[in-house]
C-alpha cells in the first residue's frame, strides 16, 4: 500500500523539519528578528493547515478562509480585553467559535455547486471584513482592537512561571501549537475520515455511492478547517497584541490560498513549506514589499501551470515524470 | 412480500414523458436483464432507484423498506450499489485502495475518531478479499497502480470488483459491457456469473449488447415507452411477438 | 426627499452601468468558457490606467485614449487566454487559482510601476455639470450611461445577427454540439475573453475621470458585477444588464436608509441570498445534474 508509505514519509519529513525548528531559538539566541519571523511562519502555517484540509484534501476552494481566523481573533480579543478572561480559557472558546461559524456557514454553502460555493465564501469573507472594520462598538473598527495580552504565565518551571512576554517563550508556544495542528492534520488524513475526504475530492458523486455522506463530511472538514484558522487568528492577535481587520481581509484569504497551493495542496508538509516561502523567503532575500507579491503571483501562476502539486509534491511529480520517461524510452 | 418492487413510477422531463407507470415486482434473488429501445426509460429508472432523480409518483421498495428518494450513501449502507455507464472509479486511488474503500462505511463521528485510536485492523481484514477479487478480474499486477493508469475495459472490471467488495444485496449495472473489447468481455461475463453464485443478491442489468445480456440473465424485463412491456425467461422474451415488434425486429 | 431619491437613482444607474459593462464581460467569459475569472477586475483597472496613460502621454484626446486602452486589453485578454486558461481547461480549481495569481501579479505590478496611491484623471467632460432636477451631474456621468447602453446595443446585434455572434452563443449553450457543427471553439474562447476584457477596460476608462484611478479600483466592481450577473442569471446577457442595473440602483438607494459604511454589504448580502434561494437568478436556467 504505497500511499500509506508516502504518508509516513511525509510525516517523517514534517517531524524532522519540526525538530529543526525547535532548535531555532538555541541557534538564533542573539537574533530576535529571525525569531520574530519564525513566529510569523507559525502564525501563517496554522490556518494554512486548515485550508489544506479543505482545499488540498477535499477540493473545496474557499476565498474567505481568513475571515474565520478573524472570528477566532476577535472573539479572543473581546473575551480577554472586555471580559478579562485568561488566554488559556479564551483561546479554546475562540477556536470553537470559529469552528461553529464554519459549520453554520458550511451547511447552506456546501449544498451549492462549486462555482457558487466559491462565490459565497468570497461574499462571506467580505461581509465579515466590513463588520470588523465598521462595528466600532464591538470590534473597535478600522483602527484595530488594542491591548490584547500575551498568554498568562504558566505556573511551572521556576518561581515566576513561564511568561510569554519574551520572544523565545512565545516562539515555543507557537511551535507547540503548530506541531499539534500538524499532528492533527496527519491523524485526520490517514484515517477513514481522510480517505473519504480524498474520495470526495476525486469524484464526489462516486463517493456518495460508496457510502460517504458527502454533505456531512464537507461540513465537518469546513468546521475543522475554520476552527484551525481561528487558532491561527488567536495566536496572531496575542503575539501582535492588537487585532486589526486588515489581517483578515480578502487579500489575506488569497495569500493563504497561495501558501497552500505553492507549498503543495494535499500534502502534509505543504502548509509549512508554503508559510516558510511566503514569510521567510522575502525577508531572507530582502525583497521590497511591492515586488514580493508580484513575485508570489508569478510563482503561483507558474506552479499552477507547470507544477500543480506544489513544492511538497515535487518528489512525486518528478518520480512520475521519470517513470513516464523511462516507459517511453523502453 | 416481494424482495424488490417498483410501483407506479412516473417521471417527465419538460414535455417528455420518460416513465409512464413502471410496475415491476421481483420476489427472489437472481439476475434480471432490463432491455428496451433507446428512450424506453431504462437509465431514468436506474437514476430514480438510486436517488439521482425523484419520481413524480410511485415508490421503490427493497427488502420491506421504502427506498424512494433515498440518498446514495443511505442506499449503500443498505447494500444497494450501482455501476455507471461512463465507468467511475477513483482515479488517484490505487486499485487496492479503490477496493478497500468500497466496503461499508462507519458513521462520520466514528470515522473521525478512528484518526485517534489508530485501528486499521478493519482495513487489513479486507485486504485478502480485495486481492482475491482483483485476481478474479485479472488486475492483481495493478494493485498499487492508480486506477487512472488502467485502460477503459480494465476500469470497468475494477468498478465491478469494487461493488462486489461491498457484499451487496442489490446490484444495478448500467451498461457494463459498453466500451469493453471482446477479450475482456469474457472476463466480465464470468465475473458477473461468479457474483451471482457466491452472493445471494439481486442483480439488475441494463445493456444493449443482446448476446451478453441474454447470456448473463435469468430473467428479462422489456421496457417500451416508459413502461414494462413484457418479462420472462430470455428464450420466451426473445420469441415474443410483442417484443420483436417493439425492439428486436 | 424626492431630489435625494432621484439623485440616487441616477447615481445608481450610472454605477449600475459600470457593473453592466464589467458583468457583460464576465458573463461572456463564464457563459462561453465556464471559467470564473477573478482577474476580470484587473482588466477594469488596467483599462483605467491605460486610458489615463494614453490620454496624458500619447493622444491628449479622451475618445482615442479609451479606444486604445480597449484595444490593448483585447490583445492582453487574448494572450492571457492562450497562455493561462487554455492549458488549464477543464480544471475549475486551478483556473480559479490561476486567476487569483493574476490578481496578485497584475495588481502589485501596477503598484510597483505607478505607485500605491491613485492618479487623478483630470478631464474636462468630468467638470461640465448638467442640472437634473435640483441636483447637478457631470457630463461624464451621462456619458457612462449612454456609452454603456450603446455597447449593449452593439453587443446584442452582434450576438443575435452576426454569424460569429451566433457561433458564440452556440458554444456557450453546448460546447460539444458546437464542435460537432464545426465551430472553432478554441477561437470562441479567446475571442470571448478578449471582448470581455475590452468591455471591462471600457468600464475602467469611463469611471476613471469620475473618481480616481487606483490599483484596487477593480476589486469592488468585480464583486458587484458578479452579484449582478448572479441576480440576472449566470448565462444570460439580458440578465447581466438587468442585474447590474438593479444592483447599482439598489445600492445607491440603500444609502438613504443605512450608513454608507455598510453600502457594500448590500451587494454581499444579495449574493448570499440569491445563491441560497434562487441560484439560477431571475432569468437563468436551472441546470439539471450534478455540480
Amino acid at each position: 500500500m504505497n500511499r500509506m508509505y508516502q504518508d509516513r514519509r511525509g510525516l517523517a519529513g514534517t517531524l524532522v523539519l519540526g525538530g529543526l525548528l525547535f532548535l531555532i531559538p538555541t541557534v538564533l539566541v542573539d537574533q530576535p528578528y529571525l525569531l520574530h519571523i519564525s513566529i510569523l511562519i507559525c502564525i501563517y502555517a496554522i490556518p494554512a493547515v486548515g485550508l489544506n484540509l479543505m482545499l488540498g484534501y477535499t477540493g473545496l476552494v474557499s476565498l474567505g478562509h481568513m475571515a474565520f481566523a478573524g472570528i477566532g481573533a476577535y472573539v479572543a480579543a473581546i473575551l480577554m480585553v472586555d471580559a478579562g478572561w485568561s488566554f488559556w480559557f479564551a483561546m479554546p472558546v475562540a477556536v470553537v467559535s470559529a469552528g461553529v461559524a464554519g459549520a453554520l456557514i458550511g451547511i447552506p454553502a456546501l449544498r451549492l455547486r462549486s462555482h457558487h460555493f466559491i462565490i459565497v465564501t468570497l461574499a462571506f469573507g467580505m461581509i465579515l471584513f466590513l463588520v470588523m472594520n465598521n462595528w466600532d462598538e464591538v470590534t473597535r473598527g478600522a483602527e484595530g482592537f488594542p491591548g490584547v495580552p500575551r498568554p498568562d504565565p504558566l505556573p511551572f518551571g521556576g518561581p515566576d512561571g513561564i511568561n510569554f512576554l519574551t520572544l523565545e517563550n512565545f516562539y515555543y508556544l507557537s511551535l507547540a501549537f503548530t506541531v499539534a495542528v500538524f499532528v492533527l492534520q496527519w491523524a485526520l488524513v490517514r484515517s477513514d475520515f481522510g480517505r473519504s475526504l480524498e474520495a470526495i475530492k476525486q469524484d464526489e458523486t462516486l463517493a456518495s455511492f460508496k457510502g460517504v455522506n458527502t454533505m456531512a463530511y464537507k461540513v465537518a472538514v469546513f468546521a475543522i478547517g475554520s476552527g484551525v484558522a481561528g487558532l491561527g487568528g488567536v495566536l496572531k492577535v496575542s503575539f501582535l497584541r492588537v487585532a486589526a481587520p486588515l489581517s483578515f481581509e480578502l487579500l489575506e484569504s488569497i495569500n493563504i490560498v497561495l501558501i497552500v497551493v505553492v507549498g503543495g495542496a494535499g500534502f502534509l508538509a505543504g502548509p509549512l513549506l508554503g508559510a516558510i516561502i511566503f514569510v521567510g523567503l522575502p525577508e531572507y532575500l530582502r525583497i521590497a514589499k511591492e515586488l514580493r507579491l508580484v513575485i508570489f503571483g508569478a510563482v503561483l501562476l507558474i506552479i499552477t501551470l507547470f507544477a500543480p502539486k506544489g513544492l511538497a509534491g515535487m518528489p512525486v511529480m518528478l518520480r512520475t515524470r521519470l517513470q513516464r520517461w523511462r516507459n517511453a524510452a523502453v | 412480500m416481494p424482495l424488490f418492487e417498483i410501483a407506479g413510477v412516473h417521471k417527465a422531463f419538460g414535455g417528455i414523458r420518460a416513465l409512464n407507470g413502471v410496475d415491476l415486482s421481483i420476489t427472489t434473488t437472481g439476475t434480471y436483464g432490463l432491455i428496451g429501445p433507446n428512450g424506453a426509460g431504462k437509465t431514468t429508472l436506474f437514476d430514480i432507484i438510486t436517488g439521482l432523480q425523484a419520481p413524480e409518483h410511485g415508490t421503490i421498495t427493497f427488502d420491506d423498506r421504502d427506498i424512494t428518494g433515498w440518498s446514495a450513501h443511505r442506499l449503500h449502507a443498505l447494500g444497494v450499489v450501482r455501476t455507471f455507464q461512463e465507468c467511475r472509479v477513483f482515479p488517484e486511488k490505487t486499485c487496492l485502495e479503490n477496493m478497500l474503500f468500497a466496503v461499508q462505511k462507519k458513521p462520520l463521528a466514528a470515522a473521525i475518531g478512528q484518526a485517534f485510536w489508530r485501528s486499521t485492523a478493519h482495513l487489513r481484514a479486507g485486504v485478502d478479499e480485495a486481492r482475491r477479487l482483483l485476481d478474479l478480474v485479472r488486475l492483481s499486477q495493478y494493485e498499487d497502480h492508480p486506477a487512472d493508469a488502467l485502460s477503459f475495459g480494465q476500469k470497468r472490471l475494477l468498478e465491478l470488483a469494487t461493488i462486489y467488495m461491498r457484499q451487496p444485496r442489490l446490484l444495478l449495472f448500467d451498461e457494463p459491457a459498453s466500451g469493453v473489447n471482446p477479450a475482456l468481455l469474457d472476463t466480465l461475463r464470468t465475473f458477473i456469473l461468479r457474483m451471482r453464485e457466491e452472493q445471494d443478491a439481486l442483480l439488475i442489468l441494463v445493456e444493449h449488447n443482446m448476446e451478453f445480456i441474454m447470456d448473463v440473465s435469468d430473467h428479462i424485463v422489456v421496457m417500451h415507452q416508459g413502461a414494462v412491456l413484457e418479462e420472462g425467461a430470455p428464450d420466451t422474451v426473445q420469441s415474443s411477438q410483442r417484443v420483436i415488434d417493439a425492439y428486436l425486429g | 426627499m424626492f431630489d435625494a431619491v432621484l439623485e440616487q437613482i441616477i447615481n445608481g444607474t450610472m454605477m449600475g452601468s459600470i457593473y453592466v459593462l464589467v458583468g457583460l464581460g464576465l458573463v461572456l467569459i463564464y457563459g462561453v468558457m465556464h471559467v470564473l475569472n477573478f482577474a476580470h477586475g484587473m482588466m477594469f483597472m488596467l483599462g483605467g490606467y491605460l486610458a489615463y496613460s494614453f490620454f496624458a502621454h500619447v493622444t491628449g484626446d479622451y475618445g482615442s485614449a479609451v479606444l486604445l486602452s480597449m484595444l490593448s486589453l483585447v490583445v492582453f485578454g487574448a494572450v492571457l487566454e492562450r497562455l493561462i486558461f487554455k492549458p488549464l481547461r477543464g480544471n475549475l480549481r486551478n483556473q480559479v487559482i490561476a486567476s487569483l495569481a493574476l490578481v496578485l501579479l497584475i495588481q502589485n505590478s501596477v503598484i510597483a510601476i505607478w505607485g500605491p496611491s491613485g492618479i487623478q484623471f483630470k478631464l474636462s467632460t468630468a467638470e461640465i455639470l448638467i442640472p437634473i432636477g435640483a441636483v447637478r451631474f457631470s457630463l461624464q456621468h451621462i456619458l457612462v450611461i449612454v456609452v454603456t447602453f450603446a455597447c449593449m446595443g452593439v453587443l446584442f446585434v452582434f450576438l443575435k445577427y452576426t454569424k460569429f455572434g451566433t457561433a458564440l452563443r452556440a458554444t456557450s449553450q453546448n460546447n460539444e454540439a458546437a464542435l460537432v457543427v464545426g465551430i472553432n471553439t478554441q477561437r470562441m474562447y479567446w475571442v470571448s475573453f478578449a471582448i470581455g476584457s475590452a468591455l471591462a477596460a471600457l468600464g475602467g476608462a469611463l469611471i476613471g475621470p469620475l473618481f480616481l484611478v487606483f490599483p484596487q479600483m477593480g476589486d469592488l466592481p468585480l464583486v458587484k458585477a458578479l452579484a449582478g450577473i448572479l441576480l440576472g442569471g449566470m448565462g444570460s446577457i439580458p440578465g447581466a444588464v438587468i442585474g447590474g442595473l438593479l444592483i447599482g440602483i439598489t445600492e445607491a438607494l440603500s444609502t438613504l436608509v443605512i450608513a454608507t459604511d455598510y453600502r457594500d454589504a448590500v451587494t454581499f448580502v444579495v449574493i448570499i441570498l440569491i445563491l441560497l434561494f434562487r441560484p439560477q437568478g431571475l432569468f437563468g436556467v436551472r441546470v439539471r445534474g450534478e455540480a
